[in-house]
C-alpha cells in the first residue's frame, strides 16, 4: 500500500511493461452513464485509458441565437433549458444581466425569494449529482433516495411557479409570484426532515462505505494551479482547495446581507468533490433558514415597462450555479432584443479537464471521474 | 410389481429421475421467484413499492417476466461469431442445472451415489467461465469483450479462495467421522474428511444438532465462502463483468430474448447454488426441528404405507428447512445488492490475491493445527470455533480498509499540500466582515491565505 | 454601422446589483497602466456594471498583454471568451478573473470583419482551448496558434457561422421536407453514400421486405427482392448530387453572398407549388 501513496494520474502507464494492442472504444452518445449525449472516444490499452477525446454538440440548440431573436423577457423561458437541473439559477443570471443593463434593482423581498429558490434548486441539483454518482459506481439505492427528496423540492416549485422543471419564474426586476399560503411552513418542515433524516441516511450509505471510499479517494486528482488554469469553478474548484465562490467573492442580491461560508476541501479527488457537495447542501439549508427568518415584506417586482428597452450598454453578470460560475455577457443596442447574449456554462469549461484526468486510469475510473465532474449536457452544448 | 419395487436398479433410476426433475423444476421456480423477490427487496430498500399490479403484491410478475423473455425476438447482429454466440448461453446454463443434482435438499432428494460432491460442484462452477467468455468473444462487441475478459479473470481468480475456504469444513468432518467418536454408519472412514455433501450434512446431524453446525466451528469459512460466492456469481459488489454504468451490459450487451433469459436464469440459479452449498456445508443442511434423524429413527425402518408416508413427511420437513436456510442466504444476496457500490477491476483482483487467498490458506493451517491438539473432540471443536471467530473479528475490525488507496489515513500524502487562493479581499471583505467573524467555520474548512507568486 | 455600446448617463447614480469597492477598482485601474506601457499608448478603459473594468487592446499585442495580466497582475483564471459581430468589425472579448485580488477584467480586441483572426491564448490559459473553439465554430474567428481548431458544437460539414449577423435563421440549404431515408437497395448493394439520403416512395408491404437487420425474420428475403427487380435503383440522372442540395437540384456551394441567399430563400419559399 505504500507505493499507492505516491500514485499520480498520468504516471500510471508503465512504458516498458507489458503492452497489448490498443483498442478504440466509443463510449456514448448512447451510454447509461455519460449523463446525457456526451461521446467519449477512448483509446484503451487493456483496461487502461491512454487517451480520451470528448465529442460534444449533440444537444446544441443554438441558444445564444435564440436569445437574439426573442425579447428580453422571452429569453427567461429558454434559459431554463440550458442547465436543466438548476433552471432557477439560470433564470437568475439572465434576469440579473437584464437588470444591470436597465440599471434597476429588484425589491429586497424579491432578492430574498431568489436566494431561497436558488438555494433550493442547488440542493435539488446536488441531489441528482450525488444520486447518479452513486448509480455510476454501482450503488442502486442512493439515487432513489435522492430523487425522493428532490421530488418534494419540485413540488414546492410547482406550487410556487406552476412548473416543476422549467419554471419561468424570474422576471426582470423581481419574481413572478409571491409565496403561496403555507409555503414557508411547508419549506421549513421539509428542511427539518431533510437535515435530520435524509442527509444522515445518505451519508451513512455513501460516506462511510469502504467500497465507495476505495473507488473515489485519490482518483481524479486535480491540483489547485491546474484547476485555476483550466478555469474550473464550483464544487470542482473548491474540492481542490481553492477558495472561490461567486456568492462570496462578488456577492449579489441577498447574498450581500446573508454571508455564505464556502465549503472547501484540500484533497482534490473525487471523494472531496462528493464531500463538498454534501457540505454545500447543509450550507444551503442554513442559508434558506436564515433567509426565511429575515424575509422582508414589500413588493416582489419592480414596475417595468411591458416592452423592455434597456439603454445601450454591455454587462457581464455572474452567479454561482450548482456547477460553478454561470455568467451571461449581454449587449443591448437599445432595442427590445438583446444584441448579443453569450452564456458561459460552467459544465462546458469544467468538462475540458476530463482528458487530462482520464489518462492512465482504468475504465471504471472513467465513470467515477466523469460523474464527479458533474456535467449537464444541456449546459455544455447549450 | 413387488419385484419391481424391490429391484435396486429400478429404484435407482426412479431416484435419479425424481431428483433431476426436482432440481430442474426447483431451479426454474427459484430463479423466477428470485427475480420477483429482488424487485421487492430493492423496492423496500429504496422506499418504493416494487411490483404491484398483477396479482397480490405483484406476484404474477414472477411468471410474466420469464414469459415475456421467452416471447421476445432473438436478435443476432450480422458480425457475430455465430457458433460461439449461439452456444454460449447453453454452456453457461447447463452446469447450473447439473450442479443442482449434487445438492442435498433432503435425505431422499439427493444423488447420494456421488461421493465426490464438492469436487463435482467446483468443477461444474468453473465451466460457467467458458460460457461467459464465449459470449464476450462471440458477440463481436467491445463492451462484451471487455466484460468477458473481466469475467474470466475474476472467476478464475475467485475459484481458488472458494475451494480453499471449503477445505476447513472438510477437515472438521475428519474428526467427526465414525469409528473415531460417532456411531453413525453413514460416514465410512475414520480420520479422513468427506467431500460428499450428504456425508457433511450427516456429520452436522449429530445428536444435539445446532451445536455441530460448522458455522460455529468455521465462521470465517462461511464468510469467505460467501464473499467468493458473490464474486463467482457476478453479483454486486463484484458485478464488474456486467457493470451497467461502465460496460452497458458487459457480455450480455448483444443478447436478447431467450438467450438472454438463459444467462439471466443461470445467474439466479448460480446464486441459489451458492446459497445451497453454504447451507449444506455450514448451516447444517436440512437439519432442523422435526427433521432430526433420531425423531424418525423408529418409523422410517417400517415397510409398507406407514414407512412410505413417514419418508415423505420426513423429507418434506428436511426440504423445508434446507430451503428456508437457503432463502435467508439468498435474501442477504439481495440485501448486499441494494447496499453496496461496485469495486474497480484492479481492486477486485487485489482483494482476491492479496487478501482472500492468504487468509484462506492461513485458515487451513490454523484449523489443521488446532484439530491435532490432544484435548478431546468437543474441546477441539470449541477451540477451533473460538479461534476462527477471533480471526473473523480481527479481519473485520483490524483490516477495515482492505482495498482503499490509503491504508492508514483518509488523506493520501501527495494530496496534503495546502495551496489556497484567498478571495476574501475587497468587496467581499467589506460585505461579509461582520458576519464571517460571527459564523466561525470549522478548522478544516478554514482557508489559509497564501500568496501565489 | 456603429453599435459600440455606450453606458447611459445615469450610470453613476443607479444602484448596482453587486456591491464593489471604488478604491478596489481604482487600484486595478492604476495597475492597468502597465498595459499602457506595454502597448505604448493609452488603452481605452471603461467602467462597466458590477465593478468590472473593460480595456481595449490591439490584436497584435494580445498575447503579451495576457502574459502580463497573468504573471504580474495576478489574473490567473480565464473565465469566458466571447465573439461579437459588430457588423463593421468583429470583437473578441476575454473575461479574466483574479482570485487573489478579486478583480474582474474584460479585454476587448477588435478584429477585421472579413477575416477575423487573432492569436490564441491556449499557451497561457489551457481553459482557452474549448472556449476559443466555440467562438471559431459559432462566430468564425480564427485563433492562430490554436492546437486543435475544429468545430466543436456544430457538425464538421456545417456551412457558415450562425452567430454572425449576416447568417439567416431560415435554412439556406433546403432538404426534402420529410424524413429522409436511406434507400434499402443502395444500402444492400453498398452504393450508399453519405449525403445521398432521399425519399423512397414505398408500396404497401415493402417495408417488411426491406428489413436489412440481419437478425430479423423477413418474409421474403431482401436479396430476392433485389433479384426480382422490384426495387428501384436510381439512375445517375435521378441521383441527387453530393453536398448541399438546392431545390432545383443544382449544387450551390457559395453561401454568404447576401443577394444570392435572399434569392435562394425566395425560391425555397415558393417550392411547395
Amino acid at each position: 500500500m505504500a507505493t499507492e501513496a505516491t500514485f499520480r494520474p498520468g504516471t500510471f502507464v508503465d512504458e516498458g511493461g507489458l503492452r497489448s494492442e490498443e483498442m478504440i472504444l466509443n463510449m456514448g452518445p448512447q451510454h447509461p452513464s455519460t449523463h446525457g449525449v456526451l461521446r467519449l472516444v477512448l483509446t484503451l490499452d487493456g483496461e487502461t485509458v491512454i487517451n480520451c477525446t470528448p465529442v460534444i454538440g449533440y444537444l446544441h440548440r443554438g441558444m445564444e441565437k435564440i436569445f437574439e431573436n426573442r425579447p428580453y423577457m422571452g429569453g427567461i423561458r429558454y434559459i431554463d433549458n440550458a442547465d436543466y437541473l438548476s433552471p432557477m439559477l439560470n433564470e437568475i443570471v439572465y434576469a440579473m444581466a437584464t437588470e444591470q443593463l436597465m440599471g434597476i434593482e429588484p425589491p429586497r423581498r424579491a432578492q430574498y425569494i431568489r436566494l431561497i429558490v436558488g438555494e433550493l434548486e442547488r440542493i435539488a441539483s446536488h441531489l441528482v449529482a450525488i444520486g447518479t454518482y452513486g448509480l455510476d459506481l454501482g450503488a442502486t439505492t442512493p439515487v432513489v433516495w435522492c430523487f425522493r427528496d428532490r421530488e418534494l423540492i419540485l413540488d414546492m416549485f410547482e406550487s410556487l411557479s406552476g412548473h416543476r422543471f422549467t419554471h419561468n419564474y424570474m422576471r426582470v426586476g423581481g419574481v413572478m409570484f409571491d409565496f403561496p399560503k403555507g409555503w414557508i411552513q411547508n419549506c421549513e418542515k421539509w428542511l427539518d426532515v431533510f437535515e435530520k433524516k435524509s442527509l444522515p441516511d445518505l451519508e451513512g450509505l455513501l460516506t462511510g462505505n469502504e467500497i465507495f471510499e476505495a473507488r473515489t479517494e485519490g482518483v481524479g486528482y486535480i491540483d489547485p494551479q491546474q484547476a485555476v488554469a483550466y478555469g474550473l469553478t464550483g464544487p470542482l474548484l473548491r474540492a481542490s482547495g481553492v477558495n472561490f465562490d461567486v456568492r462570496v467573492a462578488r456577492p449579489y442580491g441577498a447574498y450581500r446581507e446573508i454571508a455564505v461560508i464556502p465549503q472547501i476541501r484540500q484533497e482534490g479527488d473525487c471523494f472531496a468533490r462528493y464531500r463538498v457537495k454534501m457540505d454545500e447542501m447543509r450550507e444551503c439549508v442554513r442559508l434558506i433558514r436564515t433567509a426565511l427568518d429575515r424575509l422582508p415584506g414589500g413588493s416582489i417586482c419592480q414596475r417595468t415597462p411591458i416592452a423592455l428597452r434597456p439603454q445601450r450598454g454591455e454587462t457581464y453578470a455572474s452567479v454561482e450555479s450548482a456547477r460553478g460560475e454561470e455568467s451571461i455577457y449581454m449587449i443591448s443596442d437599445g432595442s427590445e432584443y438583446p444584441y448579443r447574449a453569450k452564456l458561459r456554462g460552467p459544465s462546458f469549461t469544467n468538462l475540458q479537464i476530463l482528458p487530462e484526468l482520464l489518462r492512465g486510469n482504468k475504465i471504471g475510473d472513467v465513470i467515477a471521474i466523469l460523474g464527479s465532474i458533474d456535467i449537464v449536457l444541456g449546459d455544455v452544448d447549450r | 410389481m413387488n419385484d419391481l419395487l424391490t429391484n435396486d436398479v429400478f429404484l435407482t433410476v426412479v431416484h435419479f429421475f425424481v431428483t433431476f426433475l426436482f432440481a430442474l423444476g426447483f431451479l426454474s421456480v427459484a430463479a423466477m421467484l428470485l427475480v420477483y423477490l429482488e424487485r421487492k427487496t430493492q423496492g423496500y430498500a429504496q422506499d418504493r413499492y416494487g411490483p404491484l399490479h398483477y396479482g397480490p403484491a405483484g406476484i404474477y410478475l414472477a411468471i410474466i417476466d420469464p414469459l415475456k423473455l421467452f416471447l421476445k425476438e432473438d436478435v443476432k447482429s450480422g458480425q457475430t461469431d455465430s457458433i460461439m454466440f449461439r452456444l454460449a448461453p447453453a454452456i453457461f446454463f447447463a452446469p447450473v442445472i447439473t450442479a443442482f443434482v449434487v445438492l442435498p435438499f433432503s435425505p431422499y432428494l439427493t444423488a447420494g451415489a456421488i461421493g465426490t460432491g464438492i469436487i463435482l460442484y467446483v468443477a461444474l462452477s468453473s465451466i460457467d467461465v467458458l460460457g461467459i467468455f464465449m459470449a464476450g468473444w462471440g458477440s463481436n462487441n467491445k463492451y462484451s469483450l471487455i466484460g468477458g475478459l473481466r469475467s474470466t479473470a475474476q472467476m478464475i481468480s475467485y475459484e481458488l479462495p472458494l475451494v480453499l475456504s471449503i477445505v476447513g469444513v472438510v477437515m472438521v468432518t475428519s474428526v467427526l467421522a465414525p469409528g473415531c467418536t460417532s456411531s453413525l454408519s453413514t460416514l465410512s472412514h475414520c480420520g479422513i474428511g468427506s467431500i460428499s455433501f450428504s456425508d457433511i450434512v450427516h456429520a452436522q446431524m449429530q445428536p444435539g444438532a445446532p451445536w455441530y453446525w460448522f458455522v460455529l466451528a468455521q465462521p470465517l469459512g462461511l464468510v469467505l465462502y460467501y464473499i467468493c460466492g458473490l464474486a463467482e456469481t457476478n453479483r454486486s459488489p463484484f458485478d464488474l463483468p456486467e457493470a451497467e454504468s461502465e460496460l452497458v451490459a458487459g457480455y450480455l450487451t448483444e443478447y436478447s430474448g431467450l438467450r438472454w433469459a438463459m444467462f439471466f436464469l443461470g445467474e439466479y440459479g448460480n446464486m441459489t447454488i451458492v446459497s445451497a452449498v453454504s447451507t449444506a456445508l455450514f448451516l447444517g443442511g436440512w437439519s432442523g426441528p422435526g427433521a432430526s434423524l433420531g425423531l424418525w429413527q423408529g418409523i422410517i425402518g417400517h415397510t409398507g404405507f406407514a414407512g412410505f408416508a413417514a419418508q415423505v413427511i420426513f423429507n418434506a420437513f428436511a426440504a423445508f428447512w434446507f430451503i428456508f436456510k437457503m432463502g435467508i442466504l439468498l435474501l442477504v444476496f439481495l440485501w448486499i445488492r441494494a447496499t453496496l457500490p461496485r469495486l474497480r477491476a484492479d481492486q477486485l483482483m487485489r482483494f482476491c490475491w492479496l487478501f482472500l487467498i492468504p487468509l484462506t490458506l492461513f485458515n487451513i493451517v490454523i484449523t489443521a493445527f488446532l484439530l491435532l491438539l490432544p484435548i478431546g473432540l468437543v474441546a477441539q471443536l470449541v477451540v477451533t470455533g473460538v479461534v476462527n471467530l477471533a480471526m473473523l473479528l480481527f479481519v473485520v475490525f483490524a483490516l477495515r480498509r482492505l482495498t482503499g488507496v490509503s491504508a492508514t489515513g483518509r488523506l493520501p500524502r501527495w494530496a496534503q499540500q495546502r495551496v489556497v487562493v484567498s478571495a476574501t479581499n475587497g468587496a467581499n471583505a467589506r460585505a461579509n466582515a461582520g458576519q464571517q467573524a460571527a459564523l466561525s467555520a470549522p478548522a478544516d474548512r478554514e482557508a489559509t491565505p497564501a500568496g501565489r507568486g | 454601422m456603429d453599435l459600440t455600446p455606450v453606458r447611459g448617463q445615469n450610470s453613476e447614480n443607479t444602484p448596482d446589483l453587486i456591491a464593489y469597492d471604488r478604491n478596489h477598482i481604482n487600484t486595478l485601474l492604476s495597475e492597468l497602466t502597465a498595459i499602457d506601457q506595454l502597448i505604448g499608448a493609452n488603452a481605452p478603459k471603461k467602467m462597466l456594471p458590477a465593478g468590472m473594468v473593460s480595456i481595449d487592446i490591439p490584436a497584435e499585442r494580445l498575447v503579451e498583454a495576457a502574459r502580463l495580466l497573468r504573471d504580474t497582475l495576478g489574473f490567473e483564471m480565464l473565465s469566458c471568451v466571447t465573439g461579437v459581430d459588430m457588423i463593421d468589425h468583429i470583437e473578441s472579448l476575454y473575461h479574466f478573473r483574479s482570485l487573489q485580488h478579486n478583480w474582474l477584467l474584460q479585454v476587448r480586441v477588435k478584429l477585421q470583419a472579413d477575416n477575423p483572426s487573432v492569436a490564441s491564448l491556449v499557451s497561457l490559459y489551457p481553459a482557452a482551448n474549448w472556449l476559443e473553439r466555440e467562438q471559431y465554430d459559432l462566430m468564425g474567428i480564427t485563433y492562430s496558434g490554436h492546437p486543435d481548431l475544429r468545430r466543436i458544437l456544430l457538425e464538421d460539414e456545417f456551412q457558415g457561422y450562425p452567430l454572425r449577423k449576416s447568417f439567416r435563421s431560415t435554412p439556406l440549404v433546403r432538404h426534402d421536407p420529410a424524413t429522409t431515408q436511406v434507400s434499402a437497395v443502395q444500402a444492400l448493394s453498398g452504393e450508399h453514400i453519405r449525403g445521398q439520403e432521399r425519399i423512397v416512395t414505398k408500396r404497401f408491404g415493402q417495408g417488411m421486405e426491406e428489413r436489412i437487420h440481419p437478425g430479423m425474420p423477413t418474409f421474403g428475403s431482401s436479396a430476392e427482392y433485389l433479384k426480382t427487380g422490384q426495387g428501384v435503383i436510381p439512375t445517375p440522372e435521378e441521383q441527387l448530387p453530393l453536398g448541399p442540395v438546392s431545390p432545383t437540384g443544382v449544387p450551390e456551394a457559395t453561401i454568404g453572398d447576401e443577394g444570392k441567399a435572399v434569392e435562394r430563400e425566395r425560391r425555397a419559399d415558393r417550392l411547395p407549388e
